[in-house]
Protein backbone atom coordinates (compact mmCIF):
# COMPACT_ATOMS: atom_id res chain seq x y z
CA UNK A 1 0.00 0.00 0.00
CA UNK A 2 1.63 3.44 -1.10
CA UNK A 3 1.68 6.35 0.54
CA UNK A 4 -1.08 8.75 -1.04
CA UNK A 5 -0.57 11.86 1.59
CA UNK A 6 2.30 12.81 3.31
CA UNK A 7 2.33 15.62 6.03
CA UNK A 8 5.51 16.91 7.34
CA UNK A 9 6.15 19.09 10.28
CA UNK A 10 2.68 21.44 9.31
CA UNK A 11 1.90 24.49 11.78
CA UNK A 12 -0.57 26.23 10.65
CA UNK A 13 -1.62 30.13 12.47
CA UNK A 14 -3.83 32.66 12.22
CA UNK A 15 -3.11 36.39 12.63
CA UNK A 16 0.53 36.72 12.29
CA UNK A 17 1.12 33.95 14.59
CA UNK A 18 -1.13 35.16 17.95
CA UNK A 19 -3.64 32.18 16.97
CA UNK A 20 -1.78 28.96 16.10
CA UNK A 21 -3.85 26.46 15.25
CA UNK A 22 -1.95 23.72 13.76
CA UNK A 23 1.39 22.34 15.73
CA UNK A 24 3.62 20.09 13.88
CA UNK A 25 1.36 18.25 12.46
CA UNK A 26 3.17 14.45 11.23
CA UNK A 27 1.17 12.06 9.19
CA UNK A 28 0.82 9.44 6.60
CA UNK A 29 -2.24 8.57 4.72
CA UNK A 30 -2.06 5.16 2.94
CA UNK A 31 -4.58 4.00 0.09
CA UNK A 32 -6.88 1.91 0.69
CA UNK A 33 -7.62 2.77 4.25
CA UNK A 34 -10.11 4.84 6.25
CA UNK A 35 -9.14 7.65 8.70
CA UNK A 36 -11.21 9.17 11.16
CA UNK A 37 -10.07 12.30 12.83
CA UNK A 38 -11.39 13.34 15.95
CA UNK A 39 -10.85 15.25 18.42
CA UNK A 40 -13.28 18.69 20.25
CA UNK A 41 -14.45 21.89 18.45
CA UNK A 42 -11.56 23.90 17.97
CA UNK A 43 -8.78 21.16 17.84
CA UNK A 44 -7.79 22.35 13.94
CA UNK A 45 -9.52 19.13 12.43
CA UNK A 46 -11.12 21.46 9.40
CA UNK A 47 -8.14 23.45 9.41
CA UNK A 48 -5.90 20.78 8.66
CA UNK A 49 -8.52 19.24 6.23
CA UNK A 50 -8.59 22.37 4.46
CA UNK A 51 -4.83 22.04 4.30
CA UNK A 52 -4.78 19.00 3.04
CA UNK A 53 -7.49 19.35 0.45
CA UNK A 54 -5.36 22.58 -0.68
CA UNK A 55 -8.12 24.61 -0.19
CA UNK A 56 -5.62 26.36 2.93
CA UNK A 57 -2.11 27.19 2.91
CA UNK A 58 0.17 26.03 5.55
CA UNK A 59 2.21 28.76 7.50
CA UNK A 60 5.09 25.90 7.94
CA UNK A 61 5.63 22.38 6.51
CA UNK A 62 4.63 20.15 3.98
CA UNK A 63 2.44 18.38 2.26
CA UNK A 64 3.30 15.45 -0.70
CA UNK A 65 0.72 14.15 -2.50
CA UNK A 66 2.14 10.54 -3.99
CA UNK A 67 5.62 12.40 -3.44
CA UNK A 68 5.05 15.72 -5.07
CA UNK A 69 4.25 19.06 -3.51
CA UNK A 70 1.59 21.19 -4.49
CA UNK A 71 4.54 23.36 -6.50
CA UNK A 72 5.19 19.58 -8.25
CA UNK A 73 1.34 18.53 -9.09
CA UNK A 74 0.61 21.12 -12.10
CA UNK A 75 -2.63 22.79 -12.05
CA UNK A 76 -4.20 23.61 -8.76
CA UNK A 77 -7.90 23.28 -10.04
CA UNK A 78 -7.42 20.10 -12.08
CA UNK A 79 -5.51 18.79 -9.06
CA UNK A 80 -8.14 19.97 -6.79
CA UNK A 81 -10.93 17.99 -9.54
CA UNK A 82 -8.96 14.78 -9.90
CA UNK A 83 -7.07 14.12 -6.69
CA UNK A 84 -9.28 15.59 -4.10
CA UNK A 85 -12.83 14.26 -3.32
CA UNK A 86 -14.10 17.34 -0.87
CA UNK A 87 -17.43 16.25 0.84
CA UNK A 88 -17.88 19.74 3.45
CA UNK A 89 -20.34 19.91 6.28
CA UNK A 90 -23.31 21.61 5.01
CA UNK A 91 -23.48 20.30 1.42
CA UNK A 92 -22.59 23.50 -0.26
CA UNK A 93 -24.51 22.34 -3.37
CA UNK A 94 -24.59 25.73 -5.59
CA UNK A 95 -28.77 26.74 -4.86
CA UNK A 96 -29.32 27.39 -8.62
CA UNK A 97 -28.33 24.24 -10.08
CA UNK A 98 -30.79 21.00 -9.89
CA UNK A 99 -28.50 17.82 -8.31
CA UNK A 100 -27.97 16.51 -11.47
CA UNK A 101 -26.51 19.87 -12.23
CA UNK A 102 -24.55 19.83 -9.15
CA UNK A 103 -23.04 17.07 -9.93
CA UNK A 104 -22.03 17.37 -13.21
CA UNK A 105 -20.06 20.73 -12.56
CA UNK A 106 -18.06 19.11 -10.92
CA UNK A 107 -16.89 17.34 -14.38
CA UNK A 108 -17.68 20.76 -16.53
CA UNK A 109 -13.61 21.48 -16.76
CA UNK A 110 -12.65 17.75 -17.87
CA UNK A 111 -12.81 18.06 -21.35
CA UNK A 112 -12.09 15.22 -22.33
CA UNK A 113 -15.81 13.62 -21.53
CA UNK A 114 -18.51 14.71 -24.03
CA UNK A 115 -21.68 16.53 -22.69
CA UNK A 116 -23.38 13.11 -23.01
CA UNK A 117 -20.72 10.74 -21.26
CA UNK A 118 -21.25 13.70 -18.30
CA UNK A 119 -25.18 13.30 -17.95
CA UNK A 120 -24.59 9.72 -18.20
CA UNK A 121 -21.97 9.75 -14.91
CA UNK A 122 -24.07 12.20 -12.93
CA UNK A 123 -27.32 10.12 -13.37
CA UNK A 124 -25.27 6.77 -12.47
CA UNK A 125 -23.86 7.79 -9.57
CA UNK A 126 -27.21 9.79 -8.16
CA UNK A 127 -28.91 6.12 -8.92
CA UNK A 128 -26.61 4.82 -6.48
CA UNK A 129 -27.48 7.27 -3.91
CA UNK A 130 -30.79 6.89 -4.37
CA UNK A 131 -31.65 10.57 -6.18
CA UNK A 132 -32.95 8.66 -9.01
CA UNK A 133 -36.56 10.69 -8.62
CA UNK A 134 -34.49 13.79 -7.39
CA UNK A 135 -32.32 14.61 -10.85
CA UNK A 136 -34.21 18.13 -11.79
CA UNK A 137 -34.90 19.24 -7.92
CA UNK A 138 -32.76 22.64 -6.83
CA UNK A 139 -30.86 22.02 -3.48
CA UNK A 140 -33.94 24.32 -1.40
CA UNK A 141 -36.78 21.46 -2.53
CA UNK A 142 -35.13 18.28 -1.14
CA UNK A 143 -34.03 16.93 2.46
CA UNK A 144 -31.22 17.66 4.42
CA UNK A 145 -30.24 13.95 3.87
CA UNK A 146 -30.90 13.95 0.29
CA UNK A 147 -28.87 17.20 -0.29
CA UNK A 148 -25.78 15.57 2.18
CA UNK A 149 -26.17 12.67 -0.47
CA UNK A 150 -25.80 14.88 -3.70
CA UNK A 151 -22.25 16.33 -2.47
CA UNK A 152 -20.88 13.44 -1.87
CA UNK A 153 -21.72 11.88 -5.55
CA UNK A 154 -20.52 15.57 -6.73
CA UNK A 155 -17.27 14.45 -5.10
CA UNK A 156 -16.69 11.05 -5.74
CA UNK A 157 -18.10 11.54 -9.15
CA UNK A 158 -14.33 12.37 -10.82
CA UNK A 159 -13.19 9.43 -8.85
CA UNK A 160 -10.47 10.71 -6.81
CA UNK A 161 -7.67 9.46 -5.03
CA UNK A 162 -8.64 10.85 -1.79
CA UNK A 163 -11.77 11.62 -0.06
CA UNK A 164 -11.71 14.16 2.58
CA UNK A 165 -14.73 14.48 4.30
CA UNK A 166 -15.53 17.24 7.05
CA UNK A 167 -18.11 16.13 9.16
CA UNK A 168 -20.61 14.56 6.91
CA UNK A 169 -23.24 12.90 9.10
CA UNK A 170 -22.97 16.28 11.41
CA UNK A 171 -26.43 17.08 9.98
CA UNK A 172 -28.52 14.70 8.65
CA UNK A 173 -30.18 12.42 10.33
CA UNK A 174 -29.20 8.50 11.44
CA UNK A 175 -30.73 6.73 8.60
CA UNK A 176 -29.02 8.92 6.27
CA UNK A 177 -25.87 9.19 8.03
CA UNK A 178 -25.79 5.09 7.67
CA UNK A 179 -26.10 5.30 3.90
CA UNK A 180 -23.30 7.86 3.72
CA UNK A 181 -21.25 5.26 5.79
CA UNK A 182 -22.04 2.44 3.79
CA UNK A 183 -21.19 4.75 0.32
CA UNK A 184 -18.29 5.62 1.14
CA UNK A 185 -17.13 2.32 2.40
CA UNK A 186 -18.56 0.65 -0.55
CA UNK A 187 -16.39 3.04 -2.52
CA UNK A 188 -13.48 2.26 -0.66
CA UNK A 189 -13.63 -1.18 -1.29
CA UNK A 190 -13.95 -0.87 -4.59
CA UNK A 191 -11.36 1.88 -5.45
CA UNK A 192 -8.82 0.85 -3.06
CA UNK A 193 -9.25 4.84 -2.57
CA UNK A 194 -8.13 6.76 1.01
CA UNK A 195 -10.33 8.86 3.04
CA UNK A 196 -10.16 10.82 5.68
CA UNK A 197 -13.41 12.17 7.85
CA UNK A 198 -13.09 14.64 10.27
CA UNK A 199 -15.96 13.55 12.77
CA UNK A 200 -17.50 13.78 16.47
CA UNK A 201 -19.24 10.42 15.13
CA UNK A 202 -18.74 6.99 17.25
CA UNK A 203 -20.16 4.90 14.90
CA UNK A 204 -17.40 6.24 11.62
CA UNK A 205 -14.36 6.02 14.02
CA UNK A 206 -15.99 2.44 14.27
CA UNK A 207 -15.38 1.64 10.72
CA UNK A 208 -12.46 3.32 10.21
CA UNK A 209 -8.38 1.75 10.45
CA UNK A 210 -7.09 4.29 11.84
CA UNK A 211 -8.62 6.89 14.24
CA UNK A 212 -6.60 10.04 15.13
CA UNK A 213 -7.17 12.33 17.66
CA UNK A 214 -6.27 16.24 18.52
CA UNK A 215 -6.26 18.22 20.88
CA UNK A 216 -5.05 21.73 20.55
CA UNK A 217 -3.83 21.52 17.24
CA UNK A 218 -1.57 18.78 17.57
CA UNK A 219 -1.96 14.68 17.08
CA UNK A 220 -1.73 13.30 20.35
CA UNK A 221 -2.44 9.90 18.93
CA UNK A 222 -3.05 7.59 16.06
CA UNK A 223 -4.66 4.21 16.43
CA UNK A 224 -6.25 1.50 14.88
CA UNK B 1 -19.55 22.55 -20.67
CA UNK B 2 -20.99 26.20 -22.28
CA UNK B 3 -24.44 25.95 -21.66
CA UNK B 4 -24.33 24.75 -17.97
CA UNK B 5 -22.24 27.74 -17.15
CA UNK B 6 -24.84 29.67 -19.49
CA UNK B 7 -27.79 28.33 -17.47
CA UNK B 8 -26.03 29.08 -14.09
CA UNK B 9 -25.80 32.78 -15.61
CA UNK B 10 -28.86 33.32 -16.59
CA UNK B 11 -30.83 31.93 -13.03
CA UNK B 12 -28.23 33.76 -10.74
CA UNK B 13 -29.54 36.99 -13.25
CA UNK B 14 -33.20 35.98 -11.91
CA UNK B 15 -32.39 34.62 -8.46
CA UNK B 16 -32.28 38.39 -7.65
CA UNK B 17 -35.07 39.87 -10.09
CA UNK B 18 -35.40 42.85 -8.52
CA UNK B 19 -32.13 43.86 -8.72
CA UNK B 20 -31.47 42.91 -11.95
CA UNK B 21 -34.48 44.65 -12.99
CA UNK B 22 -33.19 47.37 -12.05
CA UNK B 23 -29.69 46.91 -13.50
CA UNK B 24 -31.55 46.39 -17.22
CA UNK B 25 -33.82 49.28 -16.62
CA UNK B 26 -30.97 51.72 -15.92
CA UNK B 27 -28.73 50.56 -18.63
CA UNK B 28 -31.84 50.74 -20.79
CA UNK B 29 -32.69 54.41 -19.88
CA UNK B 30 -28.56 55.37 -20.62
CA UNK B 31 -28.85 53.92 -24.13
CA UNK B 32 -32.06 55.18 -25.24
CA UNK B 33 -30.47 58.90 -24.32
CA UNK B 34 -27.43 57.94 -25.81
CA UNK B 35 -29.31 56.94 -28.75
CA UNK B 36 -31.80 60.11 -29.19
CA UNK B 37 -28.63 62.22 -28.04
CA UNK B 38 -26.09 60.69 -30.37
CA UNK B 39 -28.93 59.95 -33.19
CA UNK B 40 -29.19 63.85 -32.95
CA UNK B 41 -26.07 64.99 -33.79
CA UNK B 42 -25.04 62.28 -36.15
CA UNK B 43 -27.96 63.23 -38.02
CA UNK B 44 -27.36 66.88 -38.58
CA UNK B 45 -23.45 65.98 -39.41
CA UNK B 46 -24.38 63.52 -41.76
CA UNK B 47 -26.81 65.30 -43.90
CA UNK B 48 -24.31 68.18 -44.50
CA UNK B 49 -21.50 65.72 -45.35
CA UNK B 50 -24.00 63.33 -47.74
CA UNK B 51 -25.12 66.60 -49.35
CA UNK B 52 -21.14 67.71 -50.28
CA UNK B 53 -20.46 63.94 -50.92
CA UNK B 54 -23.93 63.52 -53.82
CA UNK B 55 -23.63 66.98 -55.07
CA UNK B 56 -20.14 66.95 -55.89
CA UNK B 57 -18.32 70.24 -54.42
CA UNK B 58 -15.11 70.30 -54.11
CA UNK B 59 -14.38 73.49 -52.23
CA UNK B 60 -17.03 75.28 -49.80
CA UNK B 61 -15.71 78.68 -48.73
CA UNK B 62 -17.64 80.91 -46.13
CA UNK B 63 -15.69 83.96 -43.86
CA UNK B 64 -12.85 82.85 -41.57
CA UNK B 65 -14.27 84.14 -38.78
CA UNK B 66 -17.97 82.71 -38.92
CA UNK B 67 -18.78 79.93 -36.58
CA UNK B 68 -21.25 78.64 -39.21
CA UNK B 69 -22.81 79.67 -42.22
CA UNK B 70 -25.63 81.74 -40.74
CA UNK B 71 -23.08 84.15 -39.83
CA UNK B 72 -20.58 84.37 -42.89
CA UNK B 73 -20.72 87.09 -45.23
CA UNK B 74 -18.83 87.09 -48.69
CA UNK B 75 -19.06 90.20 -49.83
CA UNK B 76 -19.77 90.28 -54.03
CA UNK B 77 -16.08 91.59 -55.01
CA UNK B 78 -14.40 88.35 -53.34
CA UNK B 79 -17.10 86.13 -54.79
CA UNK B 80 -16.34 87.48 -58.31
CA UNK B 81 -12.27 87.49 -57.88
CA UNK B 82 -12.26 83.65 -56.55
CA UNK B 83 -15.32 82.09 -59.73
CA UNK B 84 -13.22 83.52 -62.02
CA UNK B 85 -10.04 81.81 -61.40
CA UNK B 86 -8.76 79.53 -63.99
CA UNK B 87 -9.60 76.42 -61.92
CA UNK B 88 -13.15 77.09 -61.51
CA UNK B 89 -15.59 75.36 -63.70
CA UNK B 90 -18.98 76.36 -62.26
CA UNK B 91 -19.96 77.46 -58.48
CA UNK B 92 -22.77 77.65 -56.47
CA UNK B 93 -23.52 80.46 -53.89
CA UNK B 94 -26.20 80.18 -51.12
CA UNK B 95 -27.58 82.80 -48.27
CA UNK B 96 -28.90 81.46 -45.40
CA UNK B 97 -30.17 82.61 -42.23
CA UNK B 98 -33.00 81.95 -39.42
CA UNK B 99 -36.08 83.99 -39.67
CA UNK B 100 -38.73 84.75 -37.48
CA UNK B 101 -42.07 83.12 -38.54
CA UNK B 102 -44.62 85.41 -36.82
CA UNK B 103 -42.49 86.48 -33.84
CA UNK B 104 -40.83 82.82 -33.14
CA UNK B 105 -37.40 82.43 -34.57
CA UNK B 106 -38.22 79.00 -35.70
CA UNK B 107 -37.00 78.66 -39.30
CA UNK B 108 -34.39 78.67 -42.27
CA UNK B 109 -34.78 81.10 -44.79
CA UNK B 110 -32.04 80.12 -47.88
CA UNK B 111 -31.51 82.08 -50.86
CA UNK B 112 -30.16 80.10 -53.87
CA UNK B 113 -28.28 81.40 -56.52
CA UNK B 114 -30.08 79.16 -59.21
CA UNK B 115 -33.36 77.62 -57.42
CA UNK B 116 -33.81 74.80 -60.44
CA UNK B 117 -30.25 73.82 -59.54
CA UNK B 118 -30.52 73.47 -55.73
CA UNK B 119 -33.85 71.45 -55.82
CA UNK B 120 -31.86 68.91 -57.17
CA UNK B 121 -28.77 69.79 -54.99
CA UNK B 122 -30.88 69.72 -52.32
CA UNK B 123 -32.92 67.02 -52.78
CA UNK B 124 -36.55 68.47 -52.59
CA UNK B 125 -39.18 68.11 -54.01
CA UNK B 126 -42.30 70.17 -54.78
CA UNK B 127 -45.12 68.37 -53.29
CA UNK B 128 -48.18 70.77 -53.54
CA UNK B 129 -48.03 73.75 -55.85
CA UNK B 130 -45.51 74.76 -58.23
CA UNK B 131 -41.75 76.15 -57.89
CA UNK B 132 -40.99 79.84 -57.79
CA UNK B 133 -41.33 81.56 -60.98
CA UNK B 134 -41.88 85.09 -59.60
CA UNK B 135 -38.94 85.70 -56.77
CA UNK B 136 -39.97 89.17 -56.12
CA UNK B 137 -43.26 87.90 -54.56
CA UNK B 138 -42.82 84.26 -54.28
CA UNK B 139 -41.92 81.77 -51.91
CA UNK B 140 -41.79 78.01 -51.75
CA UNK B 141 -42.15 76.54 -47.81
CA UNK B 142 -40.95 73.21 -46.04
CA UNK B 143 -43.72 70.77 -45.11
CA UNK B 144 -42.46 70.56 -41.83
CA UNK B 145 -42.78 74.50 -41.63
CA UNK B 146 -46.70 73.81 -43.80
CA UNK B 147 -48.01 71.90 -40.42
CA UNK B 148 -46.32 73.55 -37.27
CA UNK B 149 -47.50 76.97 -38.53
CA UNK B 150 -50.32 76.12 -40.49
CA UNK B 151 -49.41 77.87 -43.80
CA UNK B 152 -50.52 76.08 -47.38
CA UNK B 153 -50.46 77.19 -50.95
CA UNK B 154 -51.67 80.28 -51.92
CA UNK B 155 -51.36 81.46 -48.26
CA UNK B 156 -49.36 84.83 -47.62
CA UNK B 157 -46.05 85.05 -45.36
CA UNK B 158 -45.05 88.32 -44.15
CA UNK B 159 -41.06 87.73 -43.87
CA UNK B 160 -39.01 90.68 -42.41
CA UNK B 161 -39.49 94.32 -43.43
CA UNK B 162 -42.70 93.54 -43.43
CA UNK B 163 -42.93 91.99 -46.89
CA UNK B 164 -45.44 89.63 -47.91
CA UNK B 165 -44.85 86.46 -50.29
CA UNK B 166 -47.10 84.12 -51.81
CA UNK B 167 -46.73 80.70 -50.87
CA UNK B 168 -46.64 79.02 -54.43
CA UNK B 169 -45.68 75.64 -53.37
CA UNK B 170 -44.41 73.11 -50.54
CA UNK B 171 -41.64 70.82 -50.78
CA UNK B 172 -40.19 67.95 -48.80
CA UNK B 173 -36.28 67.13 -48.75
CA UNK B 174 -34.46 64.20 -47.18
CA UNK B 175 -31.82 67.06 -45.77
CA UNK B 176 -34.33 67.23 -42.45
CA UNK B 177 -33.45 70.80 -41.40
CA UNK B 178 -34.57 72.37 -44.94
CA UNK B 179 -37.90 70.97 -44.17
CA UNK B 180 -38.59 74.16 -41.38
CA UNK B 181 -37.08 76.33 -43.84
CA UNK B 182 -38.40 78.64 -46.55
CA UNK B 183 -36.78 79.24 -49.83
CA UNK B 184 -36.21 82.30 -52.32
CA UNK B 185 -33.88 83.16 -54.72
CA UNK B 186 -30.66 84.78 -53.96
CA UNK B 187 -31.64 88.25 -54.54
CA UNK B 188 -34.87 88.42 -52.70
CA UNK B 189 -33.08 86.79 -49.85
CA UNK B 190 -30.33 89.70 -49.99
CA UNK B 191 -33.25 91.85 -49.94
CA UNK B 192 -34.61 90.66 -46.70
CA UNK B 193 -31.61 90.02 -44.87
CA UNK B 194 -30.14 93.74 -46.33
CA UNK B 195 -27.43 91.89 -47.28
CA UNK B 196 -27.10 93.48 -50.77
CA UNK B 197 -24.71 91.54 -53.28
CA UNK B 198 -23.28 89.22 -50.17
CA UNK B 199 -23.70 85.85 -49.57
CA UNK B 200 -23.22 82.86 -47.05
CA UNK B 201 -21.27 79.99 -48.84
CA UNK B 202 -19.98 79.45 -51.91
CA UNK B 203 -19.54 75.93 -53.48
CA UNK B 204 -17.29 75.70 -56.15
CA UNK B 205 -16.55 72.71 -58.69
CA UNK B 206 -12.82 72.28 -59.95
CA UNK B 207 -11.97 71.65 -63.66
CA UNK B 208 -9.16 69.31 -62.00
CA UNK B 209 -9.51 67.86 -58.75
CA UNK B 210 -6.08 67.19 -58.71
CA UNK B 211 -6.08 70.83 -58.28
CA UNK B 212 -7.51 71.30 -54.90
CA UNK B 213 -4.97 71.67 -52.88
CA UNK B 214 -3.47 73.90 -55.17
CA UNK B 215 -6.86 76.28 -55.37
CA UNK B 216 -6.77 75.74 -51.45
CA UNK B 217 -3.42 77.67 -50.77
CA UNK B 218 -4.18 79.98 -53.57
CA UNK B 219 -7.22 81.43 -51.81
CA UNK B 220 -5.71 81.18 -48.37
CA UNK B 221 -2.82 83.31 -49.84
CA UNK B 222 -4.86 85.99 -51.47
CA UNK B 223 -7.65 85.88 -49.70
CA UNK B 224 -7.14 86.21 -45.84
CA UNK B 225 -10.79 86.87 -44.40
CA UNK B 226 -12.14 83.53 -46.09
CA UNK B 227 -11.93 79.44 -44.71
CA UNK B 228 -11.82 77.49 -48.13
CA UNK B 229 -11.72 73.79 -46.61
CA UNK B 230 -12.02 70.46 -49.31
CA UNK B 231 -16.05 69.87 -48.85
CA UNK B 232 -15.52 66.95 -47.10
CA UNK B 233 -14.14 68.68 -44.31
CA UNK B 234 -16.70 71.54 -43.82
CA UNK B 235 -18.31 69.97 -41.17
CA UNK B 236 -15.46 70.04 -38.83
CA UNK B 237 -15.50 73.91 -39.92
CA UNK B 238 -19.30 74.25 -38.81
CA UNK B 239 -19.51 75.34 -35.46
CA UNK B 240 -22.52 74.22 -34.47
CA UNK B 241 -21.83 71.01 -36.37
CA UNK B 242 -17.91 70.78 -34.16
CA UNK B 243 -19.98 71.64 -31.09
CA UNK B 244 -22.29 68.85 -31.20
CA UNK B 245 -19.65 66.36 -32.39
CA UNK B 246 -17.37 67.06 -29.00
CA UNK B 247 -20.69 66.90 -27.09
CA UNK B 248 -21.90 63.75 -28.70
CA UNK B 249 -18.17 62.87 -27.50
CA UNK B 250 -18.86 63.82 -23.90
CA UNK B 251 -21.85 62.28 -23.60
CA UNK B 252 -20.73 58.64 -24.94
CA UNK B 253 -17.91 58.80 -22.06
CA UNK B 254 -20.73 59.58 -19.31
CA UNK B 255 -22.85 56.79 -20.67
CA UNK B 256 -20.36 54.20 -20.67
CA UNK B 257 -19.07 55.47 -17.00
CA UNK B 258 -22.97 55.25 -15.78
CA UNK B 259 -23.36 52.12 -17.30
CA UNK B 260 -20.35 50.66 -15.82
CA UNK B 261 -21.10 52.50 -12.70
CA UNK B 262 -24.56 50.93 -12.46
CA UNK B 263 -23.49 47.54 -13.48
CA UNK B 264 -19.98 47.63 -11.04
CA UNK B 265 -22.55 48.05 -8.17
CA UNK B 266 -24.51 44.77 -8.94
CA UNK B 267 -21.92 42.70 -9.18
CA UNK B 268 -20.14 44.23 -6.25
CA UNK B 269 -23.29 42.66 -4.33
CA UNK B 270 -22.99 39.46 -6.33
CA UNK B 271 -19.68 38.98 -5.30
CA UNK B 272 -20.57 39.71 -1.33
CA UNK B 273 -23.38 36.91 -1.45
CA UNK B 274 -21.69 34.77 -3.68
CA UNK B 275 -18.26 34.23 -1.97
CA UNK B 276 -19.34 30.86 -0.72
CA UNK B 277 -20.15 29.52 -4.06
CA UNK B 278 -17.20 31.19 -5.63
CA UNK B 279 -14.93 29.32 -2.53
CA UNK B 280 -16.93 25.83 -3.67
CA UNK B 281 -16.54 25.66 -6.86
CA UNK B 282 -12.88 26.52 -6.77
CA UNK B 283 -12.82 23.34 -4.35
CA UNK B 284 -14.72 21.49 -6.42
CA UNK B 285 -11.95 22.11 -9.73
CA UNK B 286 -13.27 25.07 -11.62
CA UNK B 287 -10.59 26.65 -12.86
CA UNK B 288 -10.41 30.84 -12.19
CA UNK B 289 -11.47 31.74 -16.11
CA UNK B 290 -14.08 29.58 -15.44
CA UNK B 291 -15.46 31.40 -12.82
CA UNK B 292 -14.56 34.70 -14.85
CA UNK B 293 -16.77 33.43 -17.80
CA UNK B 294 -19.91 33.04 -15.22
CA UNK B 295 -19.93 36.51 -14.21
CA UNK B 296 -18.87 37.79 -17.65
CA UNK B 297 -21.73 36.16 -19.53
CA UNK B 298 -24.08 37.64 -16.63
CA UNK B 299 -22.96 41.04 -17.31
CA UNK B 300 -22.80 40.46 -21.01
CA UNK B 301 -26.32 39.60 -21.17
CA UNK B 302 -27.41 42.16 -18.63
CA UNK B 303 -25.50 44.94 -21.18
CA UNK B 304 -26.76 43.92 -23.88
CA UNK B 305 -30.05 43.42 -23.25
CA UNK B 306 -30.65 46.49 -21.97
CA UNK B 307 -28.52 47.94 -24.49
CA UNK B 308 -30.69 46.16 -27.59
CA UNK B 309 -33.58 47.82 -25.75
CA UNK B 310 -32.66 51.24 -25.17
CA UNK B 311 -31.71 51.75 -28.67
CA UNK B 312 -34.72 50.01 -30.24
CA UNK B 313 -36.93 52.47 -28.05
CA UNK B 314 -35.18 55.23 -28.96
CA UNK B 315 -36.74 55.38 -32.18
CA UNK B 316 -40.29 55.33 -31.42
CA UNK B 317 -39.03 57.80 -28.50
CA UNK B 318 -37.30 60.63 -31.00
CA UNK B 319 -41.05 60.13 -33.56
CA UNK B 320 -43.00 61.10 -30.12
CA UNK B 321 -40.62 63.85 -29.70
CA UNK B 322 -40.43 65.26 -33.00
CA UNK B 323 -44.68 65.00 -33.14
CA UNK B 324 -44.62 67.18 -29.78
CA UNK B 325 -41.76 69.41 -30.92
CA UNK B 326 -42.17 69.59 -34.67
CA UNK B 327 -40.01 73.04 -35.07
CA UNK B 328 -37.41 70.70 -33.48
CA UNK B 329 -37.77 68.45 -36.04
CA UNK B 330 -34.71 69.10 -38.26
CA UNK B 331 -32.74 67.62 -36.19
CA UNK B 332 -33.52 64.26 -35.29
CA UNK B 333 -32.55 61.74 -37.94
CA UNK B 334 -35.38 59.75 -40.42
CA UNK B 335 -33.99 56.36 -40.20
CA UNK B 336 -31.94 53.98 -37.48
CA UNK B 337 -27.80 54.91 -37.79
CA UNK B 338 -25.95 51.96 -37.86
CA UNK B 339 -23.21 54.08 -36.84
CA UNK B 340 -25.37 54.70 -33.27
CA UNK B 341 -25.94 50.97 -33.04
CA UNK B 342 -22.02 49.92 -33.60
CA UNK B 343 -21.38 52.41 -30.69
CA UNK B 344 -24.13 51.27 -28.47
CA UNK B 345 -22.86 47.45 -29.08
CA UNK B 346 -19.06 48.10 -28.11
CA UNK B 347 -20.41 50.45 -25.18
CA UNK B 348 -22.32 47.19 -23.74
CA UNK B 349 -18.77 45.11 -24.71
CA UNK B 350 -16.80 47.60 -22.71
CA UNK B 351 -19.42 48.15 -19.29
CA UNK B 352 -19.95 44.01 -19.35
CA UNK B 353 -15.80 43.99 -18.73
CA UNK B 354 -14.98 46.86 -17.10
CA UNK B 355 -18.09 46.15 -14.49
CA UNK B 356 -16.50 42.55 -13.63
CA UNK B 357 -13.37 44.22 -12.30
CA UNK B 358 -13.87 43.32 -8.99
CA UNK B 359 -15.26 39.76 -9.42
CA UNK B 360 -11.53 39.24 -11.29
CA UNK B 361 -9.70 40.97 -8.61
CA UNK B 362 -11.45 38.34 -6.26
CA UNK B 363 -11.55 35.31 -8.18
CA UNK B 364 -7.78 35.52 -9.21
CA UNK B 365 -6.66 36.39 -5.66
CA UNK B 366 -9.39 33.92 -3.67
CA UNK B 367 -8.35 32.09 -0.60
CA UNK B 368 -10.64 29.20 -0.53
CA UNK B 369 -11.04 27.92 2.83
CA UNK B 370 -11.66 31.47 3.53
CA UNK B 371 -14.48 32.00 1.06
CA UNK B 372 -16.09 28.84 2.16
CA UNK B 373 -16.92 30.10 5.69
CA UNK B 374 -18.12 33.42 4.36
CA UNK B 375 -21.23 34.22 5.60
Amino acid sequence: MSNIIEVKHLYKDYDNGLIPALKDINLTLKEGKIYALMGSSGCGKSTLLNIIGSLDTPTKGDVFYEGKTLDEVGKLSLFRRDFIGYVFQFHHLIPVLTLLENVESALLSDRNISAKERKERAVGILNKMGLKHRLKSYASEVSGGERQRGAIARALINNPKVILADEPTGNVDSKTAQVILETLKEYLKTSAKCILIATHDEEIAAISDTIISMKDGEIISEHL
Amino acid sequence: MFKIILTYAVRNIFRTRLRSFFALFSVTLIILLYSILTGISHSFTKQISTLIKDQNIDIAIQAKYASSPVTSIIDKNTTDKIVNMNTVQRYDSLLINRTRIRGKSAAFLLGVSDFNTFSIRLGFNITQGRSIKDADNEVVIGEKMSKVFNLHVNDTLKLSKGKTYKIVGLFSSWLNFLNMGVITDLSSAQYLMDKKDKISLLLLKLKDTTKIQQTLRYIEKNFPDMRAVESMQLPNHLGPIKSIFYFSKIISVLTLMIAVAVLLNIFIMALSERTKEIGILSAIGWSKMMIIEVFLLEALLLSYFGSILGYTLSYPVMQLLQNSFPEMSMYFPSSPDITVFANVMLISLITAVFSIIFPILYITKIQIAKAIRHE
